[in-house]
């Protein structure tokens, strides 16, 4: 809301300078997000008054004006325009000035020189007018600065949704008297009327007084429209309204100064001197004043003649009725409608305006004659019409009037202040409100009609905190009732896993939670096989032969902003490639994490299921390469690793790494990873189709996990002390057929080895001569030791006898000779 | 005999003195061997004491004793410094060039917005709040009904939605956090017979908005939403409260503004804005505060009493408070970013600069006045 400093001034004294006032409107919740000065746009321009007028020897259709501008001797202009006299002053710029982006030059035209330049109000950007050269009223005095003239201070004013009451100067001259401990002065509209009845001439009929509250309206006969006055121009130019003729421009005017939009309709154009207003039945069409036609969805509120839709209420008015050169009689309409009504309907035809920006906040009914006998007393004035006798006024329901009950406790408690009854009553009688029944310190208070926002005592609270402001109230901290702590310590546990994982080297990323089916379906591109372990809730990556349908029936945003964010993930793993690949080129070791929600939809009647993942995503170089070690490329053991690393640092279960076939892996390098047989992870090499989907080409590792099921696998542990006795290390190989896994003779191993063996590590993993074809060499360093005593070479021997024949049993290896 | 003694001992140190010049190990070994050993020429001088005279054994005795120990503490210190020159040259071939890259480790990193939430959640937590989550696809009624904003309010317009279904959609604020949280505890108290709960909790989150994305918009970002529900909150006591943790994060000399502000889930509503941490409101130009001096962080307010309500909390005997502020600012203003967008682009070289400065020297005081 623009409101020009000058317009203030007609309701309040503004006694406090205009910065001052930003500040305090500002804290008061009218943020004021600008102050423009109009008059720097006139930079240079100067009043000139014209001292002598004759034609141009040399053109029939200009003019030559001797204009004092102040100067010792008046200038020479050549004018083309035929509206100026000797004895008006007018805007000019001299030469070197400059009007919009042009610059003015002293130079002969057609054979006489012409010292600057008279100006239209359209080249002062003040209305649309080009006809002539704009006459300054009042005869400022030559030479004076034009800003001195028409420039003023505008404030710009953010208005929030709750405050109708201010999208008009009335409403922030009401504020600002608050403020300022002052008092508004409204001058109440008194038009002329003449003998005859409004109510003879126009019949209005209400069809549906839930959408329209209150219908008014007046006559004016025998208007004249023509251009506005500058004064009122430069009011509506300075609240960024365009000037068009005098009529249009008074329903502005009044819009501006009361908060209440009208509508005026050229009266020749209403069919059978009557308004209906009514829901729009099928089928029905208008043109509006924009131009634009429009089918109008079924029951939208309209204003209509005895035949036809003339407007739509409140949003816009029809082309069929609009004032025009020729109007001489013209309806004002002044309405209170449905904010919900309103708002529906601009909403659905894509049709914003000043009027429905103000009937969708609801504003106050009571505005409506006060607002129409504003608008008749001015189009009188300007035009020289008539106002017919008294108003058509049309309201089946009075709104009641609000009262609320206040205490001055109420106040102070919830602020946490120790403010007086005599101030809170001061105060709030400020803003308009009134005080019935009291005692010092409870109330009864009448709302008036305007504040809309006003309906419990807390809003009263904020009027009292706000007027008086916000740093007067004191600064403590709650004194009493800390809760009990209850146990929701999800966020601890992500903290602390973070710390776990960027202790392993890896960086953590966050991406975008939302994506495309497209983008998801690059995962895809390998066979999809149940993994072992699976359950129906496991995450949705978990479960390869259902992934596309969960990609499919992901959820989807039905307005999205871009087909790109379209769709919420569902898997971690696509926006954990793509950060891969965005860093494939500036980064040599891509070591990623995420932790994040995963969407999967349910039914439309319940919210979609939101899980916590982990993905741990790596690529490149192991770590950056350095003048001492050649880099290695990240391979599957750097991600396993990496994984187990994390499960060293949890109370949880360790899983089992179970060999699997997964869409998006490599068929053998993949794993899933399960725990007590339930799948709760997969792991492995990306596969190469993915990672051509993905513009990816370094081989990529990659994790997903779900971090739900993993707590479910807690366990606690108690620390052992570790034994006082020496350690007996013992190495041992074996040999054992290729397709025996690893973790089958780590196992049988670490079984055979009871209860005195305190690590079974695998140094060594050996194929080839000696060992036998389709054979591998497996190395295990065992320590042994015991928690009473020193252990005996005999006991250790005999540990390694009976792991020699355990796991010739289990898995068919055979000890190599030392 | 006594010249015996003088010529031996001129001519061991002699020895002894090149065996040293030498570095040579070996020879201060057959040096020591020769005069100290047990065949050694002292031992030998020793032997000789029986032929003499018994008049001067004890002299020639004591001679040959005091020869014993300086010819001892000669090659004691003769060998100190041979070992130590050996072992200097030594040290000397193993030299590095200290000024060569250390051996590179694989560095993590928390991403600067997880950062700052588990530094905000941090502040919070040491005033009591404790943090929760919710789902972030939400039901309307959470997101807007309950929270004071019906349907067709325009105050919707103050958040751009992007819709699931007609009532389903993504949530726009973490505040539906405030009426399930109220709901669950004031529905167990019910159950168990006692009274709702007083609530401090904070929820952080992710929050989504029909929003074109530009360098100070996002469509997908982070909020920490803030509930206090008890008997006597004031507004005093929201102030105190974001008070103290404006100064947690920001510094101890923080000062904050409050100014009125509509949010329909709160009354009196109010926006905070803290003085500026870079120029402190000195310098017209400043980068962070644009020359404003302020810094504006949140929105808060009282909760509406609606909102109790709705939550299952009686208006009239529970007050409390709400706030909500964006985790990417407050991220932008501690690590001088000025384009929201970096966040998700996830560009690790950009993340490798975050630096942390270390806190204050410790400092404590060792004489406490009496």
């Amino acid at each position: 809301m623009k409101v020009p400093l000058s317009w203030l001034r007609d309701f309040v004294r503004v006694t406090v300078p205009v910065s001052q006032l930003e500040r305090l409107l500002t804290a008061a919740g009218l943020e004021v997000e600008g102050i423009a000065e109009t008059e720097s746009k006139w930079d240079g321009l100067v009043v000139g008054k014209i001292v002598a007028l004759g034609p141009h020897p040399n053109a029939d259709r200009l003019q030559v004006a001797q204009v004092d501008v102040g100067g010792d001797q008046p200038r020479t202009i050549v004018c083309g325009a035929h509206n100026i006299a000797v004895g008006q002053t007018v805007p000019v710029v001299l030469p070197g000035g400059h009007i919009g982006d042009t610059i003015i030059e002293q130079r002969k035209v057609r054979g006489v020189e012409s010292q600057g330049m008279m100006c239209s109000p359209r080249e002062l950007a003040i209305s649309d007018d080009h006809s002539g050269i704009l006459i300054l009223e009042d005869s400022p005095a030559p030479g004076s600065s034009l800003s001195t003239v028409l420039g003023d201070q505008v404030l710009d004013i953010y208005v929030t949704p709750n405050r109708p009451d201010c999208l008009s100067i009335r409403g922030i001259a009401r504020e600002i008297a608050a403020l300022l401990a002052q008092s508004v002065c409204f001058p109440t509209p008194a038009p002329v009327e003449s003998a005859e009845d409004t109510e003879r001439a126009v019949v209005v009929e209400i069809m549906d007084s839930t959408l329209c509250r209150r219908y008014a309206a007046r006559l004016v006969r025998g208007a004249k429209v023509g251009p506005s006055p500058n004064w009122l121009r430069a009011r509506l130019e300075a609240c960024g309204v365009r000037s068009i003729n005098n009529i249009v421009d008074v329903s502005n005017y009044v819009m501006l100064e009361f908060g209440q939009p009208l509508h005026i309709f050229d009266f020749a154009a209403i069919h059978g001197e009557r308004i209906v207003v009514r829901p729009s039945l099928p089928g029905e069409k208008i043109t509006t004043l924009d131009g634009s036609e429009h089918s109008i969805p079924e029951g939208t509120l309209l204003i209509c003649d005895a035949e036809r839709p003339v407007a739509l209420a409140g949003v816009m008015g029809g082309a069929n009725s609009e004032v025009s050169g020729s109007t001489t009689d013209v309806l004002i309409e002044s309405a209170s409608f449905s904010p919900t009504s309103i708002r529906t309907t601009s909403r659905s035809l894509n049709l914003r305006s000043e009027a429905s920006l103000r009937f969708e906040r609801n504003i106050d009914p009571e505005y409506v004659l006060p607002a129409l006998d504003r608008a008749a007393e001015m189009i009188a004035g300007l035009t020289g019409g008539t106002v017919l006798r008294g108003a058509v006024d049309v309201y089946p329901a009075p709104e009641p009037l609000r009262v609320i009950q206040l205490s001055l406790a109420d106040v102070n408690g919830l602020l946490g202040t120790n403010h007086s009854g005599s101030h809170v009553r001061t105060t709030l009688e400020r803003l308009g409100f009134a005080f019935t029944e009291e005692t010092q310190t409870s109330w009864t208070v009448l709302v008036p009609s305007y504040r809309r926002d006003v309906t419990l005592a807390v809003d009263l609270i904020e009027d009292v905190a706000r007027i008086t402001g916000y740093d007067q109230i004191p600064t403590t901290l709650p004194s009493t009732e800390q809760p009990a702590t209850h146990i929701d310590d999800w966020f601890a546990f992500e903290e602390r896993l973070r710390t776990t994982l960027i202790g392993l080297g890896l960086t953590e990323v966050v991406s975008y939670a939302l994506t495309s089916k497209e983008s998801l379906s690059r995962l895809l591109k390998g066979p999809a096989v149940s993994l072992p372990g699976e359950a129906s809730d496991a995450l949705p990556v978990l479960r390869p032969t259902d992934l596309r349908r969960c990609i499919e029936h992901g959820v989807t945003v039905r307005n999205p902003l871009s087909p790109d964010w379209s769709t919420m993930r569902v898997s971690l793993l696509d926006s954990a490639l793509r950060t891969l690949a965005a860093n494939a080129a500036s980064v040599t070791s891509r070591r990623l994490f995420e932790i994040g929600r995963v969407y999967e939809n349910c039914s439309p009647q319940e919210l979609p299921r939101e899980r916590a993942a982990l993905v741990i995503a790596l690529s490149g170089a192991a770590t950056e390469p350095s003048w001492q070690q050649p880099a290695h490329s990240i391979d599957f053991w750097d991600l396993k690793g990496a994984i187990e690393g994390v499960f060293a640092h949890l109370a949880v279960i360790a899983p089992s790494w179970v060999p699997c076939v997964h869409p998006s892996f490599h068929p053998g390098r993949t794993a899933s990873l399960t725990i007590d047989g339930r799948v709760i992870g997969v792991a492995g090499e990306l596969h190469p189709r993915c990672a051509g989907a993905y513009g990816l080409s370094d081989r990529s590792y990659l994790a997903e996990i779900d971090l739900e099921q993993l707590v479910r696998y807690n366990v606690s542990r108690d620390l052992v002390v570790p034994s006082r006795f020496p350690p007996v290390p013992l190495d041992v190989a074996f040999i054992v057929r290729d397709s025996v896994p690893a973790a089958a003779v780590l196992e049988s191993v670490a079984r055979a080895a009871g209860s005195l063996c305190r690590q079974v590590r695998l140094f060594d993993l050996y194929t080839g001569q000696p060992v036998p074809q389709g054979h591998k060499s497996l190395a295990l360093n065992l320590v042994f030791q015991a928690t009473d005593r020193t252990l005996t070479v005999d006991e250790v021997n005999s540990i390694r006898d009976h792991i020699r024949d355990q796991i010739a049993r289990d898995v068919g290896a055979v000890l190599r000779d030392s | 005999m006594v010249e015996d003694i003088t010529a031996l001992e001129t001519t061991a140190l002699g020895s002894l003195t090149a065996a040293e010049h030498r570095s040579d190990r070996q020879a201060l070994e057959q040096w020591r061997l020769t005069y100290l050993g047990s065949q050694g020429q002292i031992r030998q001088l020793m032997r000789c004491i029986g032929q003499l005279p018994l008049e001067e054994r004890r002299t020639f005795g004591s001679a040959v004793q005091s020869l014993a120990q300086r010819l001892e503490v000669a090659y004691k210190a003769s060998e100190q410094r041979v070992s130590d020159r050996l072992l200097n040259r030594e040290l000397e071939a193993e030299r590095i060039d200290v000024t060569l890259p250390g051996r590179p480790h694989a560095q993590g990193l928390i991403h600067p917005l997880r950062q700052t939430l588990s530094d905000v959640v941090r502040a919070f937590a040491n005033l009591g709040f404790q943090a929760v989550e919710g789902p972030e696809v939400e039901w309307d009624t959470y997101n807007f009904e309950l929270l004071n904003i019906p349907a067709n309010h325009p105050a919707r317009d103050m958040w751009d939605t992007l819709w699931i279904t007609d009532r389903m959609l993504l949530r726009t604020h973490t505040s539906p956090m405030q009426v399930r949280t109220m709901r669950m505890a004031s529905a167990t108290a019910r159950r168990q017979g006692n009274e709702p709960p007083a609530l401090r909790i904070v929820v952080p989150g992710r929050t989504y908005r029909y929003e074109q994305v530009d360098a100070t918009h996002e469509s997908q970002f982070m909020q920490l939403e803030g509930l206090l529900v008890d008997h006597q909150s004031s507004f005093s006591d929201l102030k105190g409260v974001l008070t103290d943790v404006a100064r947690q994060l920001f510094g101890q000399a923080r000062k904050t503004r409050f100014r009125c502000d509509y949010f329909p889930f709160v009354e009196p509503g109010a926006e905070l804005a803290m003085d500026c941490f870079a120029c402190e409101g000195r310098d017209p130009h400043c980068r962070v505060c644009h020359g404003s001096g302020w810094i504006e962080i949140l929105g808060c307010g009282m909760v509406h009493p609606k909102v109790l309500e709705n939550g299952g909390y009686d208006p009239q005997r529970y007050r409390g408070f709400a706030f909500g502020l964006g985790i990417e600012r407050i991220t932008m203003l501690r690590h001088g970013i000025d384009d929201i967008r970096l966040f998700y682009l996830n560009d690790v070289q950009l993340w490798r600069q975050v630096r942390y400065a270390p806190g204050a020297p410790r400092s404590w005081n060792r004489e406490v006045p009496e």
